[in-house]
């Protein structure tokens, strides 16, 4: 009975926050079947760790890191899928599937953000979409709050010289 | 107290900080069903954590049963030996049938299955 009313309210948390996590992993990844995934999984170790969540800072701020966590982790397993595709030697097939894919829709912010690396884009994201301060981008990313900073600076002007920054709304 | 003052320091912004968040804001995205299937594994899995122990207990002890009953008839034995004459306990003991003996092997046996099925419930829960 506990443990339903536990759920019950866990399901009101994903409704809560899922548009959240779920345009931070889509910027993250572009790929919206992908996206959808890792979103379902972050909500999976959300529910088996909520007992570790000790209420230090905001709830979105640790859904966040563990959003971050599972994409990192995916990426890991998919970079080893591809490697041993190379090895069998149907990379080619792989990286056409990619091109289509990505070539479908390309938005003002995914350009911005290819520019980018992938720590770069990951903090530029949970900076500027999710409105993390640099403490709670430090706890999401592992990263001390100076490096943070370093890399926001960095990523600002990577952007800065690759583009005009003009007022734009994505979408 | 300092912690406060650093995320003001944070907040503050000028309009290229405006620009970059007008950049990579993007509108909510509608539940269309995400919750549920969320929920659904969530239940899913809180259902298969609830059978997992039962289900281990069962295939552990239905493998265990026959060395641990075995087991406890010897000592039995043993016990009931020692109180009557322990002189000629030692005179008993070889006479008790090796076979009746649990085998340290089928142990370690039953042990590893139940250890397997265990990680095997897991795995299927993952």
């Amino acid at each position: 009975m506990v443990a339903q009313q536990d759920a019950n309210a866990f399901g009101e948390l994903v409704r809560r926050h899922q548009s959240q996590i779920r345009n931070f992993l889509r910027k993250l990844t572009r790929d919206n079947v992908l996206t959808d995934d890792l979103s379902q999984d972050c909500f999976l170790h959300a529910w088996n760790k909520i007992h570790t969540y000790a209420g230090r800072g905001t709830f979105i701020g640790w859904l966040l890191k563990i959003a971050y966590t599972t994409f990192l982790q995916s990426k890991r397993k998919s970079n080893r899928y591809h490697e041993i595709l190379e090895e069998v030697g149907h990379v080619e097939d792989v990286n056409e599937e990619r091109v289509s894919r990505d070539s479908d829709e390309i938005s003002d912010l995914d350009k911005f953000l290819a520019i980018l690396t992938e720590e770069e884009r990951a903090v530029m994201i949970l900076s500027y979409a999710c409105g993390l301060s640099h403490r709670e981008i430090g706890d999401a990313a592992e990263l001390p709050i100076g490096t943070v900073k370093s890399i926001i600076f960095r990523g600002k002007k990577k952007i800065r010289e690759s583009f005009e920054i003009k007022d734009h709304q994505y979408g | 107290m300092k912690s406060k003052i650093i995320n003001m320091v944070d907040r503050l912004k000028d309009s290229e900080e405006l620009r970059l968040e007008a950049m990579f804001k993007s509108d909510p995205l509608p539940d269309l069903g995400f919750s549920k299937k969320v929920m659904t594994r969530v239940r899913r899995q809180m259902w298969i954590r609830r059978l997992t122990m039962p289900v281990a207990l069962v295939i552990g002890g239905s493998i265990a049963i026959k060395p641990a009953s075995d087991l406890v008839i010897t000592v039995t034995k043993v016990f009931n030996a020692l109180p009557s004459n322990l002189t000629s306990l030692a005179v008993d003991l070889p006479s008790l049938s090796v076979d009746s003996l649990p085998q340290m092997t089928t142990f370690l046996v039953s042990g590893a299955i139940a250890l397997i099925a265990l990680g095997f419930v897991r795995a299927l829960e993952d």
